[in-house]
């Protein structure tokens, strides 16, 4: 084990909501407070207080890659905040050894006006490196964003692509010892991603410290071997990734068997309920390997939509989709008339053990009417023989042919 | 090393960042030595963005000053008659009004220069003190403009100039200046985080301080004994140091310069307190 190269002792942060978040007022909020003195009857202000984080404590060890989960609002980007000094815990300590960088937000502090060239030193000397510094690494940053030709033009003509290509370039190849990330793999294309995973994981194994927060657990999963989860700015368990995403996505979603909406009058098509149904049509939250199952739906139609479609669609609890069906793909079901329809979807019986999640879509080719994103859970159960992390199992086959009876060395 | 300044360091290398519990801020003055490249950088930036995509480009550094002291010469010179004895008063009038446009100047983009800043105040970890530090910079280029017409005007006219003068007086005024300048705008840098219609207090105060300031007439229309008063106004005292350097036009008086100095230094430890006791806020409530 290394030494430790953060610290956090309950820590804590408070954030006030309204228009004043400082501890003063205006001139107005003042005539008011003074008004309500002298009508005692009157309720003091409601409590308009939030603590982004609430007695967070953990440390990381040099050399490590913790990542850190939650849902929006748990306190992760306020986390981050408070540990690259950008905001000081209301209470609490936290403590850092060695030089913070941070992908958070990239390309903060580029000024249009200035060429690709003059916005590295800026921002390079923004982030804390000399120009030195920034002129030994400078062919390396313009080759890593891919931008040779540009440096000398002004950064308002670049397209937002190579804005954020630039501005990870020059956060990436700052010598940090803690590198903070947040997000930054959801912009940029495929190839940009791939680099972007490629460095970072280049920076942990060179012996620094990565602390990654991301949506994508995905990634999580496969860059930090250990993660802290944060539930409304508390630690709810700091642990192994892999048990922690799963706990995490067990908690998100929910656990019934059966989604039921509130009518709209508004729409003109309409999802009443959502199940998943076992051979026998009796509602499950788990089905067995190899079982027929259905997605049921139950769709009120007040109008008639012309092409009007229903897709299902199943995927891992990572958000890695398996597969999708139109309705129209099977082409017997029409919804002509206005009523009340069941829709059923075949799961097909591929799935490997584990949890997925359904997600729904009713619309037309031009405009989508109701979309639920991962609104419903099952799990399949059974024995996986020993084939782990397989998302499916289709039949394939094999062939052997004897393409000569000599063995290749001997002639 | 950059960040260990954002807080308070200890023996281990630790950069700690807690609550504080002093009352009393330490003022780290020295940050702004060992962050000099980056207050040059964004001093850098706002001048190379100021002449992009400019038609008068640098030349205009050349045209303010000569337009603003013709305008104090035909206005205080010829109409209300103000003289100064012994000297040009284009000249006079090119020192008062290259000081006093460095001053507004400066004070207004220093008050804003956290504001400007605002989205690199929330993401990044740089030393807040180096956006209003780096806005004391670029206003000394047009004053260094100011300041060579007024010498060169000084000897067109038949003056000559002192070259003990010049290398005592013209530093310092130089310095006065800028320390007179810069307290307030810590101060107000760090107000306008929270309050943002200080700024619009600000330029209605420099319009009331020009009146009571030496820029357009000589300190010697204000009879000796009430003289004082003018000099506990610093800027007061960088104009008349900057004037013994420049111009023919005789100096303040020792107690006067002295008096000029330490209201300035005051007004910049003021200024200094004020920005560290609310640095720590910045980024929660800008």
């Amino acid at each position: 084990m290394g030494r430790s190269v953060i610290e956090l002792a309950g820590v804590s942060k408070r954030y006030r909501l309204g228009q004043h978040h400082g501890s003063g007022a205006d001139l107005r909020e003042m005539m008011s407070r003074v008004a309500r003195r002298l009508r005692p009857s009157e309720q003091a202000a409601p409590d308009d207080e939030i603590w982004s984080l609430r007695n967070v404590s953990f440390d990381v060890t040099e050399g490590t890659a913790l990542g850190i989960i939650g849902a929006n609002g748990a306190g992760k980007s306020t986390l981050l905040k408070v540990i690259n000094n950008i905001t000081t815990p209301t209470e609490g300590t936290s403590r850092t050894r060695g030089r913070i960088g941070s992908l958070l937000e990239v390309g903060t502090g580029f000024h249009p006006e200035l060429t690709g060239l003059e916005n590295t030193y800026l921002n390079g000397a923004i982030l804390g490196m000399t120009r030195r510094e920034v002129m030994r690494r400078l062919d390396e940053i313009v080759a890593f964003a891919g931008l040779e030709r540009f440096m000398d033009t002004p950064v308002k003509r670049y397209s937002s692509g190579m804005y954020l290509r630039l501005g990870f370039a020059i956060a990436a190849h700052m010598e940090a010892d803690i590198l903070l990330v947040d997000e930054v793999l959801a912009v940029g294309d495929a190839e940009f991603q791939r680099r972007c995973l490629g460095k970072m994981n280049e920076v942990e194994h060179s012996g620094r410290t990565v602390l990654f927060v991301s949506h994508n657990l995905d990634a999580l999963t496969r860059l930090c071997t250990r993660s802290v989860w944060l539930e409304r700015g508390q630690v709810r368990a700091i642990g192994p990734t892999s048990e922690l995403v799963n706990q995490y996505m067990r908690a998100a979603s929910p656990a019934g068997s059966r989604i039921t909406f509130d009518a709209d009058g508004s729409l003109a098509a309409q999802v009443m309920s959502l199940t998943v149904w076992d051979e026998h049509d009796a509602e499950v939250t788990t089905i067995g390997l190899r079982d027929r199952a259905w997605v049921v739906v139950e769709l009120m139609v007040d109008e008639v939509v012309p092409g009007l479609d229903v897709s299902c669609v199943i995927s891992t609890r990572t958000g890695v989709a398996i597969t999708s069906h139109l309705l129209s793909e099977c082409g017997s079901v029409s919804m002509t008339q206005p009523g009340w329809y069941r829709l059923a979807c075949l799961i097909p019986s591929v799935l490997m053990p584990g949890e997925f999640v359904v997600s729904l879509w009713v619309g037309t080719q031009y405009e989508t009417v109701q979309q639920f994103d991962d609104v419903l859970a099952f799990t399949v159960e059974g024995d996986d023989e020993g084939r782990k992390r397989r998302l499916v199992r289709l039949a394939t086959e094999w062939r052997a042919e004897r393409l000569d009876d000599h063995a290749r060395g001997d002639d | 090393m950059r960040s260990v300044e954002a807080s308070s360091r200890t023996d281990d290398d630790w950069i700690v960042n807690a609550p504080s519990t002093r009352w009393w801020p330490e003022l780290r003055v020295r940050q702004l030595w060992v962050h000099r490249e980056l207050v040059a950088f964004f001093a850098l930036r706002d001048l190379q963005v100021r002449y992009k995509q400019a038609f008068f480009g640098a030349a205009w550094a050349i045209i303010q000053p000569m337009i603003g002291a013709l305008g104090f010469t035909l206005l205080f010179h010829h109409l209300a008659g103000v003289d100064v004895p012994g000297s040009s008063y284009f000249a006079f009038a090119l020192v008062g009004f290259g000081a006093w446009s460095y001053f507004t100047g400066t004070i207004g983009s220093g008050a804003g220069s956290l504001v400007r800043n605002a989205n690199l105040l929330t993401k990044v970890s740089f030393p807040r003190i180096v956006a209003p530090a780096s806005s004391w910079l670029p206003g000394l280029i047009d004053l260094a403009v100011s300041l060579v017409l007024a010498g060169v005007a000084t000897l067109v006219a038949g003056g000559s100039l002192t070259p003990i003068e010049l290398v005592a007086f013209l530093p310092f005024g130089v310095v006065l200046l800028v320390v007179s300048v810069a307290g307030p705008a810590l101060f107000l840098s760090a107000t306008v985080v929270k309050y943002r219609d200080a700024q619009a207090l600000v330029s209605f105060g420099l319009q009331f301080l020009l009146f009571v300031t030496p820029v357009a007439y000589p300190p010697d229309l204000v009879p000796v004994r009430w003289r004082p008063l003018l000099y506990l106004n610093p800027v007061a005292g960088a104009i008349g140091a900057l004037r013994t350097a420049l111009v023919d036009a005789g100096s303040p008086s020792g107690w006067n310069l002295g008096l000029s100095c330490a209201v300035g230094l005051l007004l910049f430890i003021i200024g200094l307190v004020r920005f560290r006791r609310g640095e720590r806020e910045f980024a929660d409530i800008i």
